[in-house]
């Protein structure tokens, strides 16, 4: 099946600083991918390129089959966009936004979006300026899901909500994913929420993907390893093969795809003594920090 | 889709709309009740010998109004446009991004027409109680630059608030301020007759910045 987003080759400057480095990754249809990276890394300009906002020095990027700058309305109307922030008009109240979005989307469903508003404690002739961060971000959320797209872009959803926010928000995505026919990309720094979301992850470093994997895989495949630190102990990565050791005060840590016999080897390798090795249970957080790093 | 754009600027513009109405004709009654004070109070031959031989236009002080309401109606339609780059929503919209951007400029323009107009019936209806028919043809000559400067001016604003480089910025602006000085030259009745069409081709010109910035936006040729 042809994904819907293709990215090939994808590099860009600002100025002489990199962004982007010959990156490519694509999702495939109806999955959920999360697009993660700490600050800087490359992920907004890829969203801004996705949304042909930001021309991109080489590549290209394909989205629902066609490049991202050259879109057709029709395919337009099938894609979903959440601006980071949750930016939509203040100037309207809620039954004035949707009777302007829904002249535009053929597959305009108003229950969606009414259902979700009958949860928040606003009045119907409430100006969305008006409403809090979190109540915005379900009026957007609403608005996007109401089209019926069949590719969903949320760039970091979860910016300035609350806790009951974000959890409703991740909630409400993953009910609307789970008839597995809509494709979702998101980004988030709250790694936490997107645990049990998110189908695949591609994580970027310094503009470059650093991993691309099924979430599922990396979730059981990626391994945290602990050990008394010994004057041996030493930190060090290894971005090719997706291996970290840190250095702690008493204990240090072995982060990788490696089962217990392989991470006493590759400790054994390096000359370090680890002979009370424990595995530890790791989050997609954990993990993510593991690879990315903490500076 | 087009009657959806005129909607949402319709609910953004209304109040600010409603306001420059308002004082546009308040502005011409004023001008309208002096012009009657001053035939009352003169002979009618005075006005005709100060309207012909002197220039005397009694709605003249109006001569900046356009200007002021086109630049306003820039900013306040513009404006919410480009806070936290809200026309990223505009250009996701699936019609194409010159011809939303083309709407939301037809619909400014056509709110600036509609918030003028009445002023200029005022003008028009209240001359023709003491000018004879001919003086409705001065009228249109002297108002029409005027007007088009109001034009050109709320084209410049939103090319300015739709352009995110400084450098173009200022240049727009110098090349509006100097393009729109020829549209307030003091005129006297038949000055601009004949370069009418070419201010009106001006403007029409114009119409291409703001849809030139919204492109480069679109491209992200912003930095």
């Amino acid at each position: 099946m042809l994904p819907v987003i293709e990215c090939r080759h994808l590099t860009h400057y600002y100025g002489d600083k990199p962004a982007l480095l010959d990156v490519s990754w694509l999702l495939r249809p109806g999955r959920i991918c999360g697009l993660l990276g700490r600050n800087g890394a490359g992920k907004t300009t890829t969203i801004n390129i996705l949304n042909s906002f930001l021309t991109p020095r080489s590549g290209r990027c394909l989205l629902l089959g066609e490049d991202s700058h050259q879109l057709a309305p029709r395919t337009k109307a099938r894609i979903g966009y959440l601006i980071e922030g949750h930016i939509q008009y203040g100037f309207f109240n809620i039954n004035q936004i949707e009777h302007f979005y829904s002249r535009f989307y053929p597959n305009w469903t108003p229950a969606i979006y009414y259902h979700l508003m009958s949860k928040l404690d606003i009045t119907p002739r409430q100006r969305i300026a008006t409403m809090s961060c979190g109540q915005r971000s379900q009026v957007a959320l609403g608005l996007i899901l109401a089209q019926n797209p069949d590719l969903i872009i949320f760039d970091d959803y979860s910016m300035g909500l609350d806790p009951g926010y974000r959890r409703l928000f991740i909630e409400v995505i993953h009910d609307y994913a789970a008839d597995g026919k809509r494709s979702i990309l998101l980004t988030s720094h709250i790694i936490q929420d997107l645990e049990n979301l998110i189908d695949d992850c591609v994580i970027y470093q310094q503009g470059r993907v650093l991993l691309d994997l099924e979430a599922r895989r990396l979730r059981d495949g990626f391994r945290k390893y602990t050990f008394a630190t010994t004057p041996a102990v030493a930190g060090a990565r290894d971005d090719a093969r997706h291996l970290v050791i840190e250095r702690g005060e008493k204990r240090s840590a072995l982060h990788g795809f490696l089962d217990e016999p392989a991470a006493r080897a590759e400790l054994a390798a390096r000359g370090i003594p680890a002979p009370d090795l424990r595995p530890e249970p790791a989050t997609l957080e954990d993990i993510f920090i593991a690879l990315t790093g903490k500076y | 889709m087009s009657r959806a754009l005129f909607y949402k600027e319709w609910i953004k513009l209304r109040l600010w709309w409603v306001l420059m109405l308002a004082a546009g004709v308040a502005f011409a009654l004023v001008l309208f009740f002096k012009l009657r004070y001053v035939a009352n109070a003169n002979e009618a031959v005075t006005v005709w010998n100060a309207w012909i031989f002197k220039g005397w236009l009694f709605f003249r002080p109006f001569q900046y109004v356009p200007l002021v309401f086109g630049v306003a109606l820039g900013l306040l339609q513009f404006l919410p446009e480009v806070q936290a780059r809200r026309v990223r929503l505009v250009l996701h919209l699936p019609l194409g991004e010159t011809r939303a951007i083309a709407l939301h400029l037809a619909a400014g323009l056509l709110l600036l027409a509609l918030a003028l107009l009445p002023a200029a019936l005022v003008f028009s209806l209240g001359g023709a109680l003491w000018f004879p028919r001919e003086w409705q043809g001065n009228l249109f000559h002297v108002l029409t630059p005027w007007l088009l400067a109001g034009a050109g001016a709320y084209l410049a604003a939103a090319a300015v608030l739709l352009e995110t480089n400084w450098r173009h910025r200022v240049f727009y602006l110098l090349l509006a301020a100097g393009a729109l000085r020829l549209f307030l030259l003091e005129t006297f009745y038949d000055t601009c007759a004949r370069i009418l069409p070419a201010l009106a081709l001006w403007v029409l010109a114009l119409v291409l910045v703001p849809l030139f910035s919204s492109h480069r936006f679109r491209k992200g040729l912003v930095r």
